[in-house]
This record gives C-alpha cells, sequence and structure tokens, in this order.
C-alpha cells in the first residue's frame, strides 16, 4: 500500500514541470567561473608570487606615499606643484571638467538616438494592427514597418555589442585626437542601450488608452502623440538619467586613450609611474562620479514624484 | 484628479527635463570648444580610414602580417582562443562579482535586517552595518573597472587574476545595489506569514523574499555576465591576453583585415550571451 | 490528535499609529471551539485575529495562550507558541515562486532550524513528501504536490494555503477572512473544509467572515465585532435577525472602507 503511494510519488516527482535550460544554464555559468579559477586559467597562485609580493611592497611603501611622506626632504607645495607634470591639480579639474561635459554631450545625443528609434522598434507598433486596428489603407506601408523594426532591432543589438572603448579607440585612429569619438563611442553604445530600453518601456505600457484612441480612428502617430509618448517619457528618463551615471564612468576611462580628460591625465601618471599622483587622480575620478550618481539619483527621484 | 482645480504648470516636469538636456547639450558644445571640421575623417588619416573601413567586408580568415611564426597556430584559432580567454576572465570575474554581490547585497537590504538581521545584536549593529554596506558600495562601483585594473597594474605588474579581480571589484558594487534593491521591492505577505508561524529571521529572508527576487536578480546577474565580456575584451588592450589585445596588436600593424574578425568574433560573443538571455526570459518561472 | 489551544483575552485594547482599534475585549475562547468572528470592515476582526497569532501585542489588557502571555514569552517560548497557531490568510500569503509542495513544507518551518528548514525545501525526505501529499490529497489537491505555485489557480492556492496550515500541526488555527475573494459556491465549500478539519483534528478555530449565512451555517458561536467593541457574542441559535441589522448599521458618520 504504502509501496504504491511511493510509486505514485516517484511519477510525479518525475513528470513535475521545470526548466531544464536555466537549471543547465545556471550550472554552465556555474562551472565556468570556478573553472577559470580552479583550473589555473587565471593563474591566481600568481597574485601571491614573490614578484608580485615585491612590486606590491615596493608599490605600497615607495612609490605611492607622496614624495614629502617618505621623507626626502620634498615639501608638500612642491610636490602639489609639481603634480600633472608641473600644470598643478587645476589640469586635472579641467580634465574632470572636460569628462563631464564629454558625458553630458554624449547622453543627450543618445537620448535623443533611442527616443528616435524606440518607436520603431517596439515590437507592439511593428505589426500591421497596433492596438487592435489594421492599417486598412496602408498594408504595404506596414509590412515596411515591421521589417524596418527588425531590422533597427538588429542595429541597436550591434551598436551596444561593441565596448566604448573599442569604439573610442578605432574612432580616435579614423577621426584623429580630439573629442568627438569619445563623444559618438559613448552615445553610440548608449544609444544602443536606450533605444531598447525605450521599445521595452512603449512594449509595457498600459495598452488600454491605446486601444481606445485607436478604435476612434486615430492614427499610429496620433495615438502615439496623445498617449503612448507621453506616457513612456517619464520612466525612459529614468533609464536616461541612470545611464547617464555610467557614461560618466566611461568618459573617465576613454580619456586613457589620450584625450584630454580625467583619464588622460591618470594614463600619463602610469606610464611615467608617478603612483602618488596616479591614486590620487584616481580619487578624484571616484568623486566625480559619485558626484554624477548623486545628481543622477536625485533627478530620478524628481521625475518618480511627479509620476 | 486636482489637475480641475489647479492652473498647469507653463513647463510640465516631462518638458522641463527634455529642455534642460538639450540646453546641456548646447553647454557642453561649447565647454569642450567643439567644431563640425572635427568631425571630417582627418585628412591624415583618409587612407587608414578607407582600409580600415573596407575592410570590414573582407575579415581576414588568415594571418596578414608578414612574418608569422611557424609554430604559430591557425588563425582561426588564436581568434577562437581569443575569445575564449575573454570569456574566461569575464566569468572568473563573475564568479567573485556574485559571491562579493550577495554578501554586500544582503547586508545593504533594509529587509535582510528586518528578518536575519534581527535579534538583539542586529538590532545594534544596524543603523552602522546598513549604512556601512551602502557607502562600500558606492566606493567599489564609483572607480571603473579599468581603473581598477590599471592600478593592479601599477601594484602588482600583469597577472590574470588581478584582471578578473579588477572586474569583480565593481561588478560587486553593481550586483549589490540591485540586489538590495530587488529584494527590498518585493512583497513581504509570504515572509511576514512564515514568521507568524515561527520561523526564524534567516528562513524567513532565504525561503520568503530571497524566492521572489531570485528570478529577476538571476536576469540582471546575466546582463551583467554580458557587460564583463565586454569589459574582459577591453582589459585586452592593457596587456591582458584578451580580444582587445589582438584587436589593439593587429590594428598597430595595419592589418586591418584582423581587426574586424577579432570584432566580429566579439560581437558574436555577446549576440550569443543576448540570444540565450532571450531564451531564458520566455521560459517558464519554474526552479 | 492534537488538544486544541484555549484563549483568554481580559480587557484588551489597542491602538494602531494612535487610532484605537480594539476596545475592552474580554473573551474566552475554549479548546477544540469553533468560532466565526462577523462584523462589518473596520470593526476590528483581522486585528484581534493577529492578537491572537501574537503579530500584534495589545496596547492594554492581556491576552494569554494556553495560559501564556506571549508579552512577557521568551523568543524561545513565544516561538513555540507561533509554532502551535496556523493561519490562513486572505491573500494566502504563498511563495508565487516555489511549487506547492515547498509552500507546504513551509509549516514546519517553526520547529525547524535554518539548516534543517532549507534542507527540507529543497531535499525533501520520503517521510516528509508522503505527509504533504497526505495533506494536500485531504484538501483535495494532491495530484497538485510539485505543481509551481504561479500555476495554479486561486482556488488551489488557497487550498495549499490551508495545508500549510495543516502540516504545520497547530493547535488553534486563525482564518482571516478566507473566503473574501471567491465564488459563493467555493466560499462554501472552503468553510465546510476549515470546520471539519478542526473538529477532526481538535483544533480551535476562529474564522473571520463577512458573510453571515456562512457563519450561521457552520459555526456553533458567533462573536459580533463592531468598533473595536463587542456587539454581541452568542451561540448561533440565539442569534436573531436584529442582531446583524444592529451590526452592520451605518453610522452616521462615513466609516472606513
Amino acid at each position: 500500500m504504502s509501496d504504491a503511494r511511493d510509486a505514485e510519488l516517484d511519477r510525479m516527482r518525475r513528470q513535475r514541470p521545470r526548466d531544464r535550460f536555466a537549471r543547465a544554464t545556471a550550472l554552465l555559468l556555474f562551472a565556468f567561473g570556478a573553472g577559470a579559477w580552479l583550473s589555473g586559467a587565471l593563474r591566481p597562485g600568481e597574485l601571491f608570487g614573490s614578484r608580485q609580493q615585491g612590486n606590491l611592497r615596493r608599490f605600497l611603501f615607495e612609490e605611492l606615499p607622496p614624495a614629502p611622506l617618505r621623507g626626502d626632504g620634498a615639501s608638500w607645495s612642491d610636490w602639489f606643484g609639481g603634480l600633472l607634470g608641473g600644470r598643478g591639480i587645476e589640469a586635472a579639474l579641467a580634465g574632470a571638467n572636460t569628462t563631464f561635459w564629454i558625458a553630458a554631450l554624449a547622453i543627450v545625443l543618445a537620448a535623443t538616438g533611442g527616443a528616435l528609434a524606440a518607436p520603431f522598434a517596439a515590437r507592439t507598433l511593428a505589426r500591421p494592427d497596433p492596438y487592435g486596428r489594421a492599417d486598412a489603407e496602408h498594408p504595404s506601408r506596414a509590412r515596411t514597418l515591421t521589417a524596418a523594426a527588425t531590422a533597427l532591432r538588429f542595429l541597436l543589438v550591434l551598436a551596444r555589442a561593441m565596448p566604448e572603448y573599442v569604439l573610442a579607440y578605432l574612432g580616435l585612429a579614423v577621426f584623429g585626437f580630439t573629442v568627438w569619438p569619445l563623444v559618438f563611442a559613448l552615445a553610440l553604445h548608449n544609444c544602443g542601450i536606450l533605444g531598447r530600453l525605450g521599445a521595452e518601456t512603449i512594449e509595457n505600457l498600459d495598452p488600454t488608452p491605446m486601444r481606445q484612441l485607436r478604435l476612434a480612428g486615430a492614427s499610429r502617430a496620433q495615438m502615439l502623440a496623445a498617449s503612448g509618448l507621453p506616457a513612456a517619457t517619464p520612466n525612459y528618463l529614468l533609464y536616461v538619467f541612470y545611464r547617464f551615471e555610467t557614461c560618466v564612468r566611461e568618459a573617465t576611462v576613454l580619456g586613457l586613450l589620450g584625450v584630454a580628460s580625467l583619464g588622460y591625465w591618470i594614463e600619463e601618471a602610469r606610464i611615467r609611474a608617478y603612483y602618488d599622483e596616479l591614486v590620487l587622480l584616481i580619487l578624484l575620478a571616484m568623486v566625480l562620479v559619485l558626484l554624477a550618481e548623486v545628481a543622477s539619483t536625485a533627478a530620478r527621484a524628481w521625475i518618480r514624484r511627479s509620476g | 484628479m486636482s489637475a480641475g482645480f489647479t492652473a498647469r504648470p507653463l513647463l510640465g516636469r516631462r518638458s522641463a527635463t527634455v529642455l534642460a538636456a538639450l540646453g546641456l547639450g548646447v553647454i557642453a558644445w561649447f565647454q569642450l570648444g567643439l567644431t563640425l571640421d572635427d568631425l571630417l575623417p582627418d585628412p591624415a588619416r583618409g587612407a587608414t580610414a578607407r582600409a580600415f573601413a573596407t575592410a570590414a567586408l573582407h575579415p581576414a580568415f588568415d594571418y596578414q602580417g608578414d612574418f608569422v611564426p611557424a609554430a604559430a597556430p591557425p588563425f582561426w584559432r588564436g581568434v577562437a582562443a581569443a575569445a575564449l580567454r575573454t570569456v574566461v576572465f569575464a566569468a572568473g570575474g563573475m564568479f567573485l562579482a556574485v559571491i562579493g554581490g550577495l554578501v554586500l547585497g544582503m547586508l545593504a537590504s533594509a529587509s535582510w535586517w528586518r528578518t536575519a538581521g534581527a535579534g538583539p545584536l542586529g538590532g545594534r549593529l544596524r543603523p552602522v552595518g546598513l549604512v556601512a554596506a551602502r557607502v562600500t558600495i558606492a566606493g567599489l562601483r564609483s572607480v571603473h573597472e579599468l581603473l581598477w585594473a590599471v592600478l593592479f597594474l601599477a601594484a602588482l605588474g600583469v597577472s590574470p587574476a588581478a584582471g578578473a579581480i579588477a572586474i569583480a571589484i565593481p561588478y560587486a558594487g553593481t550586483l549589490a545595489k540591485v540586489f538590495s534593491e530587488q529584494v527590498d521591492e518585493v512583497p513581504r505577505d509570504a515572509s511576514r506569514a512564515m514568521g507568524a508561524l515561527g520561523a526564524g529571521g534567516t528562513l524567513q529572508f532565504t525561503c520568503g523574499l530571497l524566492p521572489r527576487a531570485a528570478r529577476q536578480m538571476a536576469s540582471f546577474t546575466f546582463y551583467q555576465f554580458e557587460c564583463s565580456v565586454r569589459a574582459a575584451a577591453v582589459l585586452g588592450f592593457f596587456g591582458f591576453p584578451t580580444l582587445g589585445q589582438k584587436i589593439a596588436a593587429s590594428f598597430a600593424n595595419g592589418n586591418y583585415g584582423e581587426v574586424w574578425s577579432y570584432l566580429y568574433a566579439l560581437i558574436a560573443l555577446v549576440l550569443t550571451i543576448e540570444m540565450w538571455s532571450a531564451r531564458l526570459r520566455s521560459g517558464r518561472s519554474v526552479r | 490528535m492534537n488538544l486544541g489551544t484555549r484563549f483568554e483575552l481580559a480587557g484588551v485594547g489597542l491602538e494602531l499609529g494612535g487610532n484605537p482599534v480594539l476596545e475592552g475585549l474580554d473573551l474566552v475562547v475554549e479548546p477544540g471551539e469553533c468560532v466565526a468572528l462577523v462584523g462589518p470592515s473596520g470593526a476590528g476582526k483581522t486585528s484581534l485575529l493577529q492578537i491572537l497569532s501574537t503579530g500584534h501585542a495589545p496596547t492594554r489588557g492581556r491576552v494569554t495562550i494556553d495560559g501564556i502571555d506571549p508579552a512577557t514569552a521568551s523568543a524561545e517560548v513565544l516561538r513555540e507558541l507561533r509554532s502551535n497557531v496556523g493561519s490562513v490568510h486572505q491573500h494566502h500569503a504563498l511563495v508565487p515562486e516555489l511549487r506547492a509542495l515547498q509552500n507546504v513544507l513551509v509549516g514546519r518551518f517553526g520547529r525547524q532550524g535554518t539548516l534543517a528548514g532549507l534542507r527540507s525545501l529543497y531535499l525533501p525526505r520520503r517521510r516528509e513528501l508522503r505527509e504533504v501529499h497526505a495533506v494536500l490529497d485531504r484538501v483535495g489537491i494532491g495530484e497538485l504536490l510539485y505543481r509551481p505555485t504561479t500555476q495554479l489557480s486561486g482556488g488551489e492556492r488557497q487550498r495549499v494555503a490551508i495545508a500549510r496550515a495543516l502540516y504545520q500541526a497547530p493547535r488553534a488555527l486563525l482564518a482571516d477572512e478566507p473566503v473574501a475573494s471567491v465564488d459563493p459556491a467555493r466560499a462554501r465549500d472552503t468553510i465546510a473544509l476549515l470546520v471539519e478539519l478542526a473538529r477532526e483534528r481538535g483544533m480551535t478555530l476562529l474564522v473571520s467572515l463577512h458573510d453571515l449565512r456562512l457563519a450561521l451555517d457552520h459555526f456553533p458561536r458567533l462573536i459580533g465585532l463592531r468598533n473595536g467593541r463587542v456587539e454581541f457574542d452568542l451561540a448561533t441559535d440565539e442569534v436573531g435577525p436584529s442582531r446583524f441589522d444592529d451590526l452592520y448599521r451605518l453610522p452616521r458618520t462615513a466609516g472606513g472602507t
């Protein structure tokens, strides 16, 4: 009797619904992550090698402390004045300023591009009968829109597949050393991200108001202008400010490629092995990012409050 | 609601934000001293630009350089190996980041302190612990993975493990921040019911709250993994043996076909992960 | 077979956010009794049940559960007390991401440590599987043992919630508006099931209800609450229609929801 019951339990267990794909993915990623360390592919042992330990000791006790602390008689004012090859901390602040404006311009371009792309990439719109009514008068235009949406979504994926750093690296080689390649690299990558997030925002909108407009005879454009876009804007702006924060982080780093943002001075300090200066500049970059984060959080809270 | 009674402000918050953003763009233009002339490719680099652009249609299937060491593996295997190393760096970094993100995220979530962290000791530590965890997270996040890499290069020299750790640090911060927010936003009815039938705080947290956020947490982790693959590729520009190193070397040698082969490999990697994640998200909500 | 719990309230009052919710309650519920709490919304039914399940401590007066005052009990004793009082919530309070089986296993969490609880949830023993299956069978959904809770209907979820309370093997069962959001036929079935289970296992049962018909048909004792006070506390056959009219009489000033 209890055997029959157990057999029944076993049958139910075997037939239980489960997501094998998710489970396999989790296992695969875990195996890859753990394997990266355990297989020795990343050579974690090296971190504790005598050469690395020696490097670390030299870094911490000889290179990192600013000259006045090392006791070789240098004064703080000399050290401070000698920063950034004698240009002083003002140059670094100017670099931070440039970094901020690169990020600002890039996010404005990316947000504009993303906003233009989103309605054309949204799956709920790219169909012959968006929100319940077919475009009877323009069947061919609906087909074109659907095809364009597929192509656009692919382009957006491509845009975000490329790391900003690689885009900037290639851009600098082609356009020369101006700020434009950095702005474009950031704008392009973020346009890909914002375009997709914008499209998802439109797809997740409450369909009722747009259905009603459609039933009342509104065209696609009228429906979007009257309901879709105003409803999607707050959420989209939240994403924009969130990406702005990342843009500031990235803009700092793109300077490492040799254009006058904060990163440029970081790279200079690294090449010259002025590690006290390097750490000072990284701290400055940190402050810049934290400021951007505070600003972005405040802006997002402001938008949320207004609903 | 009250819209009928109060006069609408001249400018809604939405339009105000949009206008302010556009204004910011204009200011940026002047601050950066941009000119439209700079938008044209540098004439001195015109040939490079053309050669590079045309190579996009002709990615290399073999080494383009004149001096290929006899012992070098076939080109495609070099590409595959660099791509694999990129994924290994990313996975190694993410492995640590997820562990760090879970621990820090727990400490930074109000709901952990309310359930598992409750009790006489937790009650006293809570105000300090919560703030300390959040400050730590902000600190980790605010330094970009490449800057951590630069710092480790300065302190240790090139070491693959240091590269993976450079990725792990800021990613742990980001994961922790998002995890804590996700757990705090989950409905609490189930965990409260567990408390009412006498379950301990840790069980309330791990069985009443975590499973409810797990799906979103997994989905964000997967997205971060995609980002970490890009980050790992970029680490190559700083001497780590990932795709970026190959891209930089081939570009410096003018082998633009090779550059495109590596770029396409990177794009293929990211697209694969993207498709994988889409498939995951379409799956049933079963664990 | 469990022996039911005895609840005793003496002069109990409760304030939430400065507003009086309950005032001067003197009640005794004997072990194994089945009692319906009736009254309009906002009468304090939910708050009373929460006091009995130790979710709220009364602001005034004293509650004893089997002679123990939860306000002064040690953490250990309080936990034991809680594990002996099961609840069925209006919105079920299940974890939708877990399977029916796992949601039922949660019922024993009050008697398990962290590791034992996690082990039972993710690596249930054969004995536990049999027990959970038996309980789910008892409420009529044994076949759904491994079904993810998200894939269950509202009625099925409610049965899982009841099964969780049964698996807890409590000595008292408290149900707050268990049928507020289900259709009349199912409401009748659910209430009948709760009463039947309480009798079968000797549990004390307290159910708050909107529907007077259900209360009259299934419970021997009715407690009418209004504005946080006991309006009446009678055996069912002593309750006349005028009692209910008084209970649900609309106040002159607008009431809550």
